[in-house]
């Protein structure tokens, strides 16, 4: 199934295998779950979750410097 | 994150509140000072404290320094306003180019000139703990509370670790001594990871910059990602850093020596235990004194 990803401006569409949790996905961009939070819409969601298809997510990097 | 979006700023606002009793950070009465950038931490940290003091009566002021950092330093401000007029709290700004007669990219410049071979975060740390000292002082300030989450400190543990710098490292803590002429800090959010810092504002609606500044430095960066690699596998890590720190200098802490008295700085004035601060050495280094 498909789902589209929005993240750090760019927004693509990503093919994951049914049952596929928010987590998992993070792992296969090759994100590391402590530094971003995923949103869906206005709500955060958990690592927990598992993706439907055609969903949009929102992937925010939330370390910062300075 | 395993809570939903009622219950999660709650837990935030709950370990927020237990760190400021437990460790008496406000009481009743007092002015405290929160240090204000305009990130997410600092941000979350004015809102929460300025709720918790009309609640237990205390007073907030926000306190920026603007460092001087084209591309960076503008738009938190704006943000570090907006929050503090939202909240009905005073704010004050000072620069380093009305303080030091230049900002943090002009020093940058000149200490390329200069060859002083130090870093712009030298710099820009050693400067906006000397300004927001004497603001916070010159307010009547009883204490500043600054932003530093779970992350920060973790990270600072191990970048004082890998650097063997012992004397940094064992002044770590929740809360720093009061010492003549120094208005005490505290770190109301220190056992807060950043991550949750963030989901709080952003679930809060908070307007924050998220922006990075541009001198950031190299090891610092790679140690944060090296924590949250390592976290993401293990969690818990993280506070297990800071847990195993705290025991080792309780156990340290006898063997410490006493720290160095403090006088006037020749040059301005302000607190030091050398004869000329450490400011305006760096200033001078410039030809900025
Ligand atoms: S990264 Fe360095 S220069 Fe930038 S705000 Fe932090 S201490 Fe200052």
């Amino acid at each position: 199934m498909k789902v589209r990803v929005k993240a750090e401006g760019r927004e693509r569409e990503v093919e994951v295998a049914e049952g596929t949790t928010v987590g998992r996905l993070l792992e296969e961009l090759g994100y590391d779950r402590e530094s971003v939070l995923v949103r869906k819409g206005k709500k955060l969601v958990v690592e927990e979750e598992r993706l439907s298809e055609g969903e949009e997510l929102e992937v925010l990097r939330v370390v910062t410097g300075g | 994150m395993l809570l939903c979006d009622r219950c999660f700023p709650r837990s935030v606002e709950r370990r927020f509140r237990k760190a400021v009793y437990e460790k008496r950070m406000a009481l009743p009465g007092e002015k405290i000072g929160v240090a204000v950038s305009g990130g997410k931490d600092s941000i979350t940290l004015l809102h929460l404290m300025a709720e918790l003091g009309r609640v237990k009566k205390f007073r907030v002021v926000a306190l920026s320094v603007d460092e001087g950092i084209k591309g960076y330093r503008e738009e938190a401000l704006t943000c570090a306003r907006e929050a503090a007029s939202s909240l009905g709290v005073e704010h004050r700004v000072v620069s380093f180019r009305e303080s030091f007669g230049a900002t943090l990219d002009e020093m940058v410049r000149l200490a390329g000139e200069e060859g002083t071979g130090l870093d712009p975060c030298t710099y820009c740390g050693v400067m906006r703990r000397y300004l927001l000292n004497r603001m916070a002082r010159e307010a009547g300030l009883v204490r500043v509370a600054t932003g530093h989450n779970l992350d920060d400190e973790v990270q600072a543990i191990l970048l004082n670790y890998l650097r063997g710098d012992l004397s940094r490292l064992l002044r770590l803590g929740p809360a720093y001594s009061s010492r003549e002429g120094f208005v005490p800090r505290v770190k109301p959010l220190r056992e807060i990871p950043e991550r949750e810092v963030a989901a709080y504002a952003l679930l809060k609606g908070l307007r924050v910059h998220l922006g990075q500044c541009p001198y950031a430095r190299g090891i610092h960066a790679e140690v944060r990602d090296f924590l949250n690699r390592l976290e993401s596998r293990h969690p818990n890590c993280k506070f297990g850093v800071l847990r195993t720190f705290e025991r080792l200098k309780e156990g340290l802490g006898e063997d410490r020596k006493p720290e160095a008295e403090l006088v006037g700085c020749e040059v301005c004035g302000e607190p030091t235990p050398g004869r000329v601060c450490r400011t305006c050495e760096l200033l001078k280094g410039l030809g900025l004194r």
